[in-house]
């Protein structure tokens, strides 16, 4: 659903992101793909990965603009304009956007996060003029019909009611961001209060629209069969004259430190209890980010992990456990939870999954244990760019995070975590006084419909 | 987050299709192109194990990945009927211990390398599938053999996938998408084995014991009813030669029992409607109406038709119900085929207020496909989608070795990934609308509907006889 849940997928998946100290350059190899990278002079960044298994590509705009850059009372309003981008723009008006791409064998679809938005299209290779021009043509003007505008907020509403409200995990993750932060903007949904979508307008919309929507705060991905010059020249050709936008100031307060742990109790008419604790910790680009990663793998990545091992299959006192280092452009979380077996509360397992911390904070990593995650992070990282699609996904991630060679950085990065490291990374992150519980409490007496309307 | 769940829906309607053609742009692809397409799609190689278990493999010269897949022909509707959920849950088994090795061993070996082995059992197939970089086959070949031919079905590890199995049934009680799926197979299917929930009942669960386990293995995981699929850069024969060495003398041992027939799925006349109680703050809805199964000459034109009604962002479902009326984030059709039956299904998910109007308009889409059938732009966009995007169909190894596995379990034919695109060509207008005024009557469907009692229940009496259920009982 958002960026975080993303992020969760993508470092589950080993897909983690790196530091780099890299230069500029026009090109890059690694692992078996090789990136070229061009600026035109409107400020649009082109990014082409050319391979040739299949003649296929995926084309993908990503703009540097999510739900963090919304103001007070205006939250879910970047998720909203993703959906009004596919209700007309002025060469391709209402429902013709769809038509062409499914006309020649497409699929598109969209997805907004805390930090960005993303439009892709995977299509076959020889179609890349049509998607540069559907989307060239949405980046210059939005027509977001008054009587559109309406239905689709309507529809927003559906969808959080049934990602958010009616999901246990969801509503979770909705208190745990209104719990962890109390400044910065990670603090409200992506998809929005729904009392800001009650009150949402299409001039404010379209406002959002005007000010982020701008070649030089997007990024362009094409991957797949394609060669870079003829890409190149089909992005210049239709977005080249797409003038720059008013420049945008994306600062954001910043989240104090965390100065004692924070509690949340959600009673919901559920059957199974849960409980999330989560730490404070560094952005995509923290010098702790890949210890992070690593203590995430040895927690959680396969069923020999620490967690799944411990405490579903020896100890039995889970249904299921997890961990996850989520970070983007602004400090971010370090995530664990568990479901516990009936017979066994959510306040056990706080305690188990807290131990199991504080034995990482304690303890060095085995060699083993070390070499293991490695290797993991390795073979996911090489099977997660086995598609086109999921290949520009990293990418244009990491383009938004700051720099696109990142997403090659997850193997060095790991190689050079040693156990000393991540124990004192360990020592530093996970301290209840830097933690936020969510407990979700079965609650018979409360009613489903309290969520909305 | 994603606007509607595309490729998805597709996945489930089991189409694709293949070649570059037609399209607005058609003008601008050049011949060859058109030619790579076609010839981009796989042609497995097909070798035998020694005497005549089958190997198919498609290679893929520098793709790091490889799988290693093996075909098993059972499913959960072989079930007893006082054992429902053995075949998922000997399945999940055959990781948790093989030819002495616990399952912590194999867990140990497979995360040692960030390979991994995934067990899908549906109603008819199960699939073993083996996935991992390129150097690391001959491990998966090795750790798939025994988890085939020597599964050990520890009792410590029944007792605890039993255990897990249960516990995540009250995880289940909380997710209304799957309650309403359990739900409309129920009232769909009634007494056929394929109304089953396929990860077990609780009665189910609780009765296996690991005699009926080892039986399984014994009549099921056979030879005679095992394929193997392998896909990526690798040597076939030497494939063939260490999956021969790997099984050993199992290979040439007692061949399979012959799956039992399902029986006919007879629909009892009438409009079925089937209310369970949640409370959550929308109305989940899916109206199931008979169709065919997968191999029958209808399959393919009601595919279409599905698609056309409710496939994709651009069916019609989805511009009435989402975008005209915005009622819903989704609303879809498809024609879900199975070896021995199928259905048309369309679902979506409303909030409380709009269930009724949300079904009337389901109810009135159909009505109007019935009787006018497609217009004929609509039938050329769904054959452009569906032959431009079949390519897309074979783009992961993964992709491919379920394609290969699905040309073989449903017998499509050898020449069947150059033949789709064809065949979607050849349907005709005519054609479509036959199917969608014999299959999409309105009198005759099973309507389920999850949600609050108060505020969605006494609407439900106009579609039809409605019957309650709690959503423990689909666990039973």
């Amino acid at each position: 659903m958002s960026r975080r849940v993303v992020a969760w997928a993508l470092a589950l998946a080993g897909l983690v992101v790196a530091v780099p100290a890299l230069a500029k350059h026009a090109r890059a190899d690694a692992d078996g793909v090789v990136v070229h990278q061009r600026k035109l002079a409107n400020g649009l960044e082109v990014l082409v990965a050319p391979r040739h298994h299949a003649p296929l590509i995926s084309f993908q705009v990503w703009y540097r603009a999510g739900s963090r850059d919304e103001a007070i009372g205006e939250s879910g309003i970047s998720h909203l304009v993703e959906h009004l981008m596919f209700q007309g723009s002025p060469g391709y008006p209402t429902g013709r956007y769809d038509e062409l791409v499914e006309r020649n064998g497409g699929s598109n679809n969209a997805f907004t996060t805390e930090d960005f938005t993303a439009y892709y299209v995977d299509l076959p290779a020889d179609r890349l003029a049509l998607a540069a021009s559907l989307e060239a043509d949405r980046m210059r003007g939005l027509l977001m019909p008054t009587e559109k505008f309406g239905s689709e907020l309507s529809v927003v509403k559906e969808e959080r009611r049934w990602r958010t409200e009616n999901d246990p995990f969801g509503m979770m993750w909705e208190m745990l961001g209104a719990t962890a932060y109390v400044q910065h903007p990670y603090r409200w949904p992506v998809v929005g209060w729904m009392d800001d979508l009650d009150r949402m307008t299409r001039d404010r919309a379209m406002a959002y629209y005007k000010r982020h929507y701008h070649p030089d705060q997007a990024v362009v991905v094409v991957t797949g069969d394609v060669k870079p010059d003829v890409a190149f020249r089909s992005v210049a050709t239709a977005f080249g004259n797409i003038p720059r936008g008013p420049k945008v100031d994306r600062a954001v307060p910043v989240e104090p430190p965390q100065r004692g742990e924070r509690r949340t109790t959600l009673l919901r008419p559920v059957q199974a209890p849960a409980v999330m604790l989560a730490y404070h910790i560094g952005n995509r680009a923290d010098a702790d980010y890949h210890a992070l990663v690593m203590a995430e793998r040895i927690l959680s990545s396969g069923r020999s992990s620490r967690l799944q091992k411990d405490l579903v299959d020896t100890r039995k006192l889970a249904q299921d456990v997890g961990a996850s280092a989520m970070a983007g452009l602004d400090p971010g979380l370090f995530l664990v939870y568990a479901v516990p077996m009936p017979g066994h509360t959510a306040e056990e397992l706080e305690m188990e999954l807290q131990a199991a911390l504080d034995r990482l904070a304690r303890e060095p990593i085995t060699e083993r244990e070390r070499q293991k995650a490695f290797d993991q992070a390795r073979a996911a990282h090489l099977m997660g760019m086995e598609k086109n699609h999921d290949l520009g996904i990293e990418l244009g991630t990491a383009a938004m995070l700051g720099d696109w060679r990142r997403a090659f950085d997850v193997v060095p990065g790991l190689a050079a975590v040693t156990p000393e490291k991540v124990r004192e990374v360990a020592a530093r992150t996970f301290r209840k006084a830097n933690r936020s519980v969510i407990v979700l409490e079965p609650d018979a007496t409360g009613s489903g419909e309290t969520g909305g309307r | 987050m994603p606007r509607s769940p595309l490729g998805l829906m597709v996945a489930v309607l089991g189409l694709a299709s293949g070649t570059i053609v037609g399209g607005p742009l058609a003008a601008s692809a050049a011949p060859g192109q058109l030619a790579r397409a076609s010839d981009a799609l796989p042609r497995p190689e097909k070798l035998t194990i020694g005497s005549g278990l089958p190997l198919h493999v498609v290679r893929r010269p520098g793709m790091p990945v490889v799988t290693l897949l093996a075909l098993v022909r059972t499913g959960s509707a072989q079930d007893p009927q006082d054992r429902i959920g053995l075949a998922s849950l000997a399945g999940a088994l055959l990781k948790r211990g093989a030819a002495g090795r616990t399952g912590a061993e194999i867990d140990e070996m497979l995360d040692a390398v960030g390979a991994d082995v995934a067990v899908e059992v549906d109603d008819d197939r199960m699939l073993v599938r083996f996935t991992g970089l390129s150097e690391h086959l001959d491990l998966g070949t090795t750790l798939l053999a025994d988890m085939l031919t020597r599964p050990d079905f520890p009792a410590a590890e029944l007792e605890l996938a039993r255990d897990q199995r249960l516990a995540a049934m009250r995880s289940t009680l909380d997710d209304a998408n799957a309650i309403v799926g359990l739900a409309a197979a129920r009232n769909h299917f009634g007494t056929h084995p394929y109304a089953h929930p396929g990860q077990g009942t609780r009665s189910g669960l609780g009765a296996i014991t690991t005699a009926d386990l080892l039986r399984f293995r014994d009549t099921a995981i056979r030879p005679g009813n095992i394929e193997f699929v392998a896909v990526g850069d690798l040597d076939p024969q030497r494939l063939a030669t260490a999956l021969r060495t790997a099984l050993g003398s199992w290979r040439e041992g007692p061949r399979a029992d012959a799956a039992r027939p399902l029986p006919p799925h007879r629909v009892s006349a009438g409009r079925r409607v089937l209310f369970v109680p949640m409370p959550v703050t929308q109305a989940y809805i899916q109206l199931d109406l008979p169709s065919v199964a997968r191999r029958h000459p209808d399959h393919l034109p009601l595919a279409v038709m599905a698609y056309i009604l409710g496939g994709s962002s651009r069916g019609r479902l989805y511009a009435d119900i989402r975008d005209k009326q915005g009622l819903a984030y989704g609303a879809y059709a498809s024609q879900q085929a199975q070896a021995a039956e199928g259905r048309l299904v369309l679902e979506l998910q409303t909030k409380t207020a709009s269930a009724g109007k949300a079904i009337d308009s389901l109810l009135g889409q159909m009505r109007r496909m019935a009787e006018q059938g497609p217009t004929r732009t609509e039938l050329e966009a769904a054959k452009e989608y569906l032959t431009g995007s079949w390519g897309s169909r074979f783009e992961s190894g993964a992709d491919v070795a379920g394609q290969v596995a699905a040309m073989r379990f449903h017998d499509l034919g050898e020449d069947w990934f150059r033949a789709y695109p064809e065949r979607i060509r050849s349907l005709t207008a005519s054609r479509i609308q036959g199917v969608a005024a014999q299959y999409l009557r309105t009198g005759r469907y099973s309507l389920t509907v999850v949600g609050p009692e108060e505020s969605v229940a006494p609407g439900l009496g106009r579609f039809g006889t409605v019957t309650r259920t709690e959503a423990t009982s689909l666990l039973d």
